[in-house]
């Protein structure tokens, strides 16, 4: 009788850890979704700077036609060519690396749950069958 | 035993010594320094460390030079509650090859008066009495004029008056200096960008640096007579995690004669950052010998300390995870964009901003 009541409290025990952890798993979750969507409003908010940003310097450009000198009006355009390539690959780079950024975030977070998880299912388990 | 075998275990023994690192430096010690006549300076990554150093810090520091690099947050894409957030991306990109994408220098003013306001920094309105120097070499291929240019328009927005700004860039020999710490008569051609970052453009810009922050001095020694001190910086770093933090286990000082422990009259401090790839690690004594600046302390009453930054990989870093390449220092920079995960590396609590201005408490004899 005894033995059949203590199965059953540790059954119950090991219900509840199992409650426990699958709680904090879900908290782990918003977390992790909340890190991806600040990382998305932050990169998003950098792609309407860059469009900005782009927008302001093509209005600001001289007209380059604007010279009778063909070797002027070439080098201009050659120029332009050159630092919006530059630009573009910059700003590619900065992107990546925020959305690479975030993305560790989001990882750190899920790993370190997940192990977090491992361990006290272990634990729980320990209690449950002694 | 032979007195050839007792030669090689004694060789051999040195050898382990010195080459395993045991060898443990002597804590940085007390000098006889006027706390109200310290100065910094540095080239490229050091020049963005001083920058930050002398803003962070503009009420204890009168001036500051800054060679081939230094605008204030120039990496920084956005502040948060616990720091900021810089990227590589934008420090590698902008702040030293795509200029057009540098924002206004309202930007970084801005960037500065939310600091300030946060207690991060010191107030700007201390910077109007300091004096600076700003280099860029029209050959320069590493970090692009504009950062400085727009370093230098910071510094006037910021309140420093015009006649106590000198920008340095267009009357070089031939095609200008490369990237640089440029000297009278050392080093590489004037317009290379390789190591060892020290040019020979017949130019000695340690006089004109010196010169801007502490008006007339005498001239140079010939050699220097005063002598170099190798220091323990771990103690400086936090939980004395040098390594992982970007500094190297040892600094330098230059000591001259007349600012020996017991002298007459108080000496001044100047402090010097070397640049990426210029580190004792790389260089041994060659940056900290060779630029010219012990000359005129000697001669000068000037004490120099020479910090030193470490090449940090990932298996060095505190703590590694799914973020660690991103903090890693691969070259040995001073941290001028958030590496080993600082977020306060541009204030007064950025790991290595703490770690120099504790090294010039000591040295002033003003803490620790």
């Amino acid at each position: 009788m005894v033995d059949t009541v203590q199965s059953a409290n540790g059954g119950f025990g090991f219900l509840t850890d199992l409650i426990g952890i699958q709680m904090r798993n879900m908290e782990a979750i918003r977390q992790a979704q909340q890190k991806m969507l600040e990382g998305m409003s932050v990169l998003a908010k950098r792609q309407t700077e860059i469009i900005e940003g782009t927008l302001r310097r093509s209005v600001g450009e001289p007209p380059a036609a604007t010279s009778s000198d063909i070797r002027s009006v070439v080098g201009h355009q050659i120029e332009s060519l050159k630092t919006t390539i530059l630009e573009n690959q910059t700003n590619s780079n900065i992107l990546s690396e925020m959305a690479a950024r975030s993305s560790a975030e989001v990882a750190n977070i899920l790993q370190s749950r997940m192990m977090a998880a491992l361990d006290e299912f272990k634990t729980a388990l320990d209690h449950a069958i002694p | 035993m032979s007195i050839k075998r007792y030669t090689a275990i004694a060789l051999l023994l040195a050898a382990t010594w010195f080459g395993c690192g045991a060898w443990a430096a002597d804590p940085l010690g007390r000098f006889p320094i006027d706390p109200a006549e310290v100065s910094v300076s540095g080239i490229s990554s050091g020049a963005f460390m001083a920058n930050q150093l002398h803003i962070a810090h503009s009420a204890g520091i009168i001036g500051a030079g800054m060679i081939a690099g230094g605008l204030y947050g120039c990496a920084v894409d956005s502040i948060s509650e616990d720091g900021v957030l810089a990227l590589a991306s934008l420090a590698v990109g902008p702040c030293m090859s795509v200029p057009t994408l540098l924002r206004p220098v309202d930007f970084y003013a801005r960037l500065t008066a939310d600091l300030a306001a946060r207690g991060w920094i010191d107030p700007p309105g201390d910077l109007a009495r300091s004096r600076v120097y700003l280099f860029t070499g029209q050959a320069d291929k590493v970090v692009n004029s504009k950062t400085i240019e727009l370093g230098t328009s910071l510094y006037r927005t910021l309140g420093v008056p015009a006649a106590q700004v000198k920008f340095r860039d267009r009357d070089l020999p031939g095609a200008g200096a490369g990237h640089s710490w440029v000297t009278k008569n050392f080093g590489n051609a004037c317009d290379a960008n390789a190591k060892p970052f020290i040019n020979d453009c017949h130019y000695d810009q340690a006089e004109e640096l010196l010169q801007t922050i502490y008006g007339q001095l005498q001239p140079p020694a010939a050699r220097p007579a005063g002598r170099i001190v190798v220091f323990d910086q771990t103690e400086f770093a936090p939980g004395g995690a040098a390594a992982a933090n970007g500094l190297l286990d040892t600094g330098s000082l230059y000591v001259p004669k007349a600012c020996e422990p017991g002298a007459a009259q108080r000496c001044r401090l100047h402090v010097v950052l070397h640049g990426c790839l210029q580190s004792a690690e790389v260089l041994r004594d060659e940056f900290y010998t060779k630029i010219g600046v012990n000359e005129w302390a000697d001669t000068n009453r000037i004490l120099v300390l020479y910090p030193q930054a470490h090449a940090t990989t990932v298996a060095e870093l505190s703590s590694q995870d799914s973020s660690s390449l991103f903090n890693t220092n691969p070259n040995g920079c001073w941290n001028w964009w958030g590496y080993a995960g600082d977020k306060q590396f541009l204030t007064k609590q950025g790991v290595q901003v703490r770690a120099i201005w504790s090294m010039v408490q000591r040295v002033t004899g003003q803490g620790n």
